[in-house]
């Protein structure tokens, strides 16, 4: 089974946001009103923003300021926080490494945005809603494996959502593999925001696999993951800046 | 680092007691539980006018505690 | 046919069928609250909790806080009620009916809370169908089911003896469902010896059972917080921390509605100001405790001044949450020197001008006056070095003095009046208690580490749901107290056969030893 992961090049993110956009458009990310924007509750699965975030005096001053941009998916963690939190497992890790989320039981407590150290998890705090023309356009892929709705499925009010991995592209793969009658390759699916990247900062693979660009990466010297200290062994890496 | 989960009793006990449903079974054994104490200590309770003593009390008073049967002066 | 001392039937059970227009005035005006607030969860559930002031980060709100507050101010009910009884006081069985009563009915409403925060209570019982063991919640809601269960099994089994009293000393014009609705209760309670002996036995046990379980509730709840990595939650020191707050708010709520209870029902002659002074060391022991406790608990993140940590603490201390912070230390002060010093007082300095209520008052009106005129506009001046005498620096110095001087001749009457002491101290300890857990929760939501730092102002929703779930409160206890006696009467007179019995016990000398100096 493989163990996918990401890895990003920061060296090479010009943080264009090319992958946020790509990503609510591949997942139907719901449009919400400026006013709800201003409160802070617009969706973006991949979030593009600076570091440092909230203590801006550890930038530096002018001329010698350091800030640099992350671009940050779901880090889908091999010792996730969330899912230990759930009180019905409307969240959870599957054999690939996958932190999956199950609109059709959330209850909608919200305890696994709170317990999630990176902040990737949204909440839909009103019916999910686009404009007409958006709305004739909303990608008609979903996954639903025995009663659970999960990936790019219109979302009701009132669950938690969160990058998936593009798992419906996944599926989709794998579906084909098996139609034409050949086993499945890590490498034939990727993630809508990886292969949008216009510095094709982002890689996408089997960590498990020691031939793949991600686990040659992942042992370069540049890499590293976000909130180490909290011991949730994100499967994103970061290659900072050389 | 070793996790927690990569201890095999933990794993197995993870797995034995993680399963959905068996937290709910849980709460539910602790309010049948609940309720059948409650039931039972009820019971019991209303099943003690069943004596044969006549004399009823309308609040008790330490004297109750010496067991001592037709000590009670008068019936209250 | 259960017989009752006649004073008490007319104190305690001819008003159960006696309603005046007050009572109806309080019950549509809670009942108002309530219905409002009805139509406000209506429109939340149709609307999606949008209708909240929640964001993100800030994914719990004041629905959660109202959760913990109120598990917090129920715990303490049956809690102090099976504590003392135990340790076998006569002055605690006025109260244990009013104790229970507040945990089952304030334990109903903190689950409503968890209710009206989920962005989907159609899907609530999905939390037993699919509920796992590993999740807080889960444990939360097996313990909290657990101990409501048995605090309304303690509820009903004390109460049993009272409905057979009252099913047995109606008043002649009774409605028919009212008649019923004791004999059906009261499980045909008869009152014999063997009933009272199994009765008591069930007492003992359940006494003894909901201490372990009422201190596991409110530890639970803070496992919920504690088992999260969030900075400034994840302590050890929050499941002793909720304990204390629980216990400390619970018996505020309980001093609250006792008080109530005397003035609106006329129970004066059972809910003896003696209660106050007995209760109030608890009380006293509970405020230094909490003081102790969030000493601690702050200490270490200010000493420490991790980076993630520090900032929910600098938030509390001096940023968007210091008017929380702070205001919830000063009422918790407040309280602490209502319920502490008039006891310092002693008895002839109460005699001195110093204390008389007239000074207290004309001190309290110059120390209003001279605050209000150190926050008029002043002229700037030209030239200002450090030794330049400052008017408003000056007149806010004095009417701090001023307010200090107030609350030292205020003793003597606090020390008279122990009664109006106590209540605006309880009154203080709950709000700060509210605070406390708004401390909790908002100041962490509000500053995680890779979120950017939020503002968080409950909306018009919360504010409404908040109050009627108070309204509800109050008024499942107005009801209940208008059903069933709010005194446990056969307690009472089992109390004062013993109390008259010790009267005329005369506890001898003891042997003496050595040169005696007089002949008895």
């Amino acid at each position: 089974m493989p163990r996918w992961a990401m890895v990003i090049d920061l060296d090479k993110c010009v943080a264009c946001q090319g992958c946020s956009i790509a990503c609510r458009q591949e997942n139907n990310t719901p449009v919400v009103s400026p006013e709800q924007a201003a409160l802070g509750r617009a969706i973006r699965w991949n979030d593009v923003f600076p570091m440092p975030l909230n203590q801006p005096e550890t930038a530096g001053e002018y001329p010698n300021v350091k800030l640099r941009y992350i671009t940050r998916p779901c880090m889908h963690c091999s010792n996730p926080a969330c899912i230990k939190v759930c009180p019905v497992q409307a969240t959870y890790v599957d054999v690939e490494g996958l932190v999956r989320v199950n609109y059709n039981r959330c209850i909608g407590c919200r305890f696994c945005t709170i317990a999630c150290p990176y902040g990737v998890r949204y909440f839909n705090w009103e019916r999910p809603s686009w404009s007409p023309e958006m709305a004739r356009h909303l990608n008609p892929d979903s996954v639903s494996e025995g009663g659970s709705l999960e990936g790019p499925a219109v979302r009701p009010k009132g669950v938690v959502e969160k990058c998936t991995f593009c798992i419906h592209r996944l599926r989709k793969a794998r579906a084909r593999a098996k139609l034409e009658g050949r086993p499945f390759r890590a490498d034939e699916y990727v993630p809508a925001c990886v292969e949008t990247c216009t510095a094709k900062a982002r890689f996408f693979g089997d960590l498990g696999d020691p031939e793949s660009t991600v686990s040659k990466l992942a042992g370069s010297g540049r890499a590293f993951h976000l909130e180490e200290e909290a011991g949730t062994r994100p499967n994103v890496i970061y290659l900072r800046e050389g | 680092m070793n996790l927690p989960l990569d201890n095999p009793i933990v794993h197995l006990l993870y797995q034995l007691f993680n399963t959905p449903g068996l937290g709910g079974l849980g709460v539910g054994f602790i309010v049948v539980a609940c309720l059948g104490s409650i039931a039972g200590g009820l019971y019991w309770i209303t099943r003690g006018a069943l004596d044969d003593d006549p004399a009823t009390f309308a609040y008790p008073t330490p004297a109750f505690h010496d067991h001592r049967k037709g000590s009670e002066p008068s019936r209250k | 046919m259960l017989q009752v001392d006649p004073q008490d039937k007319a104190r305690l059970i001819d008003p159960l069928f006696k309603s005046g227009p007050r009572f109806w005035l309080a019950v549509l005006a809670l009942g108002a609250i309530v219905g409002w607030g009805g139509a406000m969860y209506v429109r939340q559930m149709l609307l999606g909790l949008s209708v909240t002031g929640m964001n993100r980060p800030d994914y719990w709100g004041i629905y959660i806080v109202n959760f913990i507050f109120m598990i917090g101010i129920s715990m303490a009910g049956t809690l102090i009620a099976a504590a003392l009884y135990l340790t076998g006081v006569n002055w605690r069985r006025p109260i244990t009916r009013i104790a229970e009563a507040t945990t089952v009915f304030g334990l109903m409403i903190a689950g409503l809370q968890v209710i009206i925060d989920m962005g989907r209570p159609d899907r609530m019982l999905s939390m037993l169908i699919y509920g796992r063991a590993q999740s807080p919640l889960l444990w939360d809601v097996a313990s909290l089911t657990m101990y409501l269960l048995i605090s309304m099994f303690a509820l009903y089994v004390s109460l049993m003896p009272d409905l057979g009293i009252v099913r047995d000393n109606l008043p002649d014009r009774v409605s028919g469902w009212r008649r019923s609705l004791y004999t059906v209760l009261a499980l045909g309670w008869r009152g014999n010896r063997e009933q009272w002996r199994r009765l008591e036995r069930v007492i003992l046990i359940v006494s003894i059972l909901i201490i372990p379980i009422g201190v596991s509730l409110h530890t639970v709840t803070s496992w919920i917080l504690s088992t999260t990595l969030q900075p400034g939650w994840h302590s050890t020191i929050l499941g002793p921390y909720f304990v204390v707050g629980a216990i400390f708010s619970g018996l505020a709520l309980l001093f609250i509605v006792v008080t109530i209870l005397r003035e609106v029902s006329d129970l004066k002659f059972y809910l003896e100001t003696r209660l106050y002074r007995r209760l109030g060391w608890l009380f006293i022991t509970m405020s230094i405790v909490w003081f102790y406790f969030t000493y601690t608990e702050h200490l270490t993140v200010f000493a420490g001044q991790e980076a993630a940590e520090f900032p929910v603490l600098a938030s509390k201390l001096w940023g968007a949450d210091a008017p929380a912070f702070w205001g919830m230390v000063i009422l918790m002060v407040l309280a602490a020197y209502l319920l502490i010093f008039p006891l310092l007082l002693p008895e002839r300095w109460a005699r001195a001008r110093l204390f008389r209520p007239r000074f207290a008052l004309a001190t309290a009106a110059a120390a209003g006056l001279v605050l209000i005129l150190a926050r008029a506009p002043q002229a700037q001046a030209v030239v200002a070095g450090p030794t330049t005498p400052n008017l408003p620096t000056a007149l806010l110095s004095t009417g701090v003095v001023l307010v200090v001087v107030v609350g030292v001749s205020a003793l003597a009457l606090l020390k008279r009046h122990i009664v109006a002491g106590y209540i605006i101290a309880s009154a203080a300890v709950l709000v700060a208690m509210w605070l406390e857990r708004w401390n909790m929760i908002i100041p962490t939501v509000t500053h995680p580490r890779l979120i950017p730092w939020a503002t968080y102002t409950p909306s018009l929703t919360e504010w409404s749901l908040t109050a009627a779930s108070a309204a509800l409160f109050m008024l499942m206890l107005l009801v209940f107290f208008k059903l069933f006696p709010p005194v446990s009467l056969w307690e009472v007179a089992e109390g004062r056969v013993i109390d008259e019995a010790l009267a005329k016990v005369e506890i001898p000398l003891p042997p003496q030893s050595g040169q005696a100096r007089s002949v008895r």
